[in-house]
């Protein structure tokens, strides 16, 4: 776990941690969208055997999380932590793909951008 | 990037927690700050210092003079070290300070001689302000010794030179301007009231005239309502004949300029201004639908002689011509039964 360290005097540290506390009450009311460039996304192809070829090969690849719409555009996310790739291949169409991806490093990237956020307000 | 929002569960306690205690120890430090500078070395309260001015309370003097009395106030303001109990008495004995005080840097021992000499330039004032009054006061009090003496019908002594003019003064000399003056304002009121009459008798002609003027006008107006009357008697058929007028006028081209040109020569011969632009807009408007049409028309003949160039593959205008030529002449012969 990062630790933050704040110097000045009482007056200066105590108007820190209330900018600290404004960010963290900030995103625990907005969050942050998905999908972006530090998480990092696992492919899972589809688990009732019926993969195809063009699919099978994807299995277990990692992905940034920006690049997924570009690889996938009919990507259609689910919740915050899994996504419906809807590959279209020469195979099926696109709606018929049943691989997904899924996020595997949420809280690492969460915890980040909360730091990375406080040195900035700092 | 998706329209889904992770939204994480931060715990802020102990942000709030390490927040109170912030403000405990901020509070504490300031008021251990308070301390320390409450206990920084001062100058002990009950002693004077040489720069702390002080105020006298005022002084009343009452002044006694022979015929009245007269109450001079004044304030003196002397600038020494602070003493609430300051006074003459007490003064010396407040200055006796101890050794150890007198060798502090800023308890420097006060300038005494001056203070005294201060305080004796202010009773001197207040001795030139008492006898100043004193003096104006006598002085007074002899000029009002001397008007009541006047009042009381003692000829004075001495009065002055005004006093020997206004007795050789004659009311007589100045009698005849008076007399001269109202006379000369008794003759223009005479003047003013001849004006007056003579008004007042062009203005009940100019009332006389008028009534008679009126009484026409209300026999005419009698006549008037009658013939409005009528007319309004008629009024259902006039507006119904009206009403048909304008959609026949609707319905024709021809006779809605007609209406306008009728409209705009009845405005003109009325002396308006507005007929003159409706007319020239009219003729305006006329000139557009015949240049449209003459346009309209020579488009068309265009379009048929492409057309007949096309159908019969000429390649000339001219052999169009020949071919119209003979065209006309056909059915001018088949017009008049002549076989071409």
């Amino acid at each position: 776990m990062p630790t933050l360290t704040l110097f000045g005097s009482l007056a200066e540290i105590r108007a820190k941690l209330q900018r600290i506390r404004g960010v963290c009450m900030l995103r625990a009311a907005e969050g942050w969208p998905v999908l972006q460039h530090d998480e990092t996304w696992l492919y899972h192809i589809s688990q009732d055997g019926k993969a195809c070829p063009t699919c099978t090969p994807f299995d277990s690849n990692s992905y940034r999380g920006d690049y997924l719409l570009y690889e996938f555009p009919f990507l259609e996310v689910l919740s915050p932590f899994k996504a419906l790739v809807h590959n279209e291949t020469s195979f099926h169409a696109a709606l018929r793909c049943q691989c997904s991806v899924e996020w595997v490093n949420p809280s690492e990237v969460l915890v980040q951008r909360l730091m990375a956020e406080f040195e900035a307000v700092l | 990037m998706s329209d889904v929002n992770i939204i994480p569960s931060i715990d802020t306690s102990e942000i709030d927690a390490a927040l109170a205690k912030l403000d405990a120890a901020l509070e504490k430090s300031n008021r251990l700050r308070g301390q320390i500078v409450g206990e920084q070395p001062q100058p002990p309260t009950n002693q004077p210092t040489p720069t702390e001015p002080i105020i006298l309370p005022s002084e009343n003097i009452e002044v006694s003079v022979p015929k009245q009395s007269v109450l001079i106030e004044k304030t003196v303001e002397v600038s020494t070290p602070k003493a609430p109990t300051l006074n003459a008495e007490n003064l010396e004995d407040l200055y006796i300070l101890p050794e150890a005080e007198l060798k502090e840097p800023y308890m420097a021992e006060p300038d005494l001689g001056g203070f005294f000499a201060r305080l004796e330039a202010a009773k001197a004032e207040v001795d030139d302000v008492v006898a100043d009054g004193t003096a104006k006061l006598d002085a007074l009090s002899a000029h009002a010794e001397a008007v009541k003496i006047q009042v009381e019908g003692e000829e004075p002594e001495n009065w002055g030179p005004l006093y020997e003019e206004v007795k050789t003064l004659n009311p007589k000399d100045w009698m005849g301007d008076v007399d001269s003056t109202v006379a000369e304002g008794q003759e223009k009121l005479a003047e003013l009231l001849n004006q007056v009459d003579a008004a007042k008798t062009q203005v009940d002609g100019v009332v006389r005239s008028s009534e008679a003027d009126l009484e026409g006008i209300s026999a005419r107006s009698v006549v008037a309502e009658a013939k409005v009357g009528a007319v309004l008697s008629e009024g259902s058929e006039i507006k119904g004949l009206e009403s048909a007028s304008s959609r026949i006028i609707r319905m024709l081209p021809g006779l809605r300029e007609a209406d306008r040109l009728k409209r705009s020569i009845g405005q003109i011969s009325e002396g308006n201004v507005v007929g003159v632009l409706s007319l020239l807009m009219l003729a305006y408007s006329i000139y557009r639908q015949i240049s449209s049409y003459l346009e309209q028309q020579k488009r068309e003949q265009l379009e048929y002689q492409k057309a007949i160039m096309q159908t019969k593959n000429f390649t000339t205008a001219e052999q169009f011509q020949v071919w119209q030529a003979d065209q006309n002449r056909a059915i001018r012969g088949f017009g008049t039964g002549i076989i071409p």
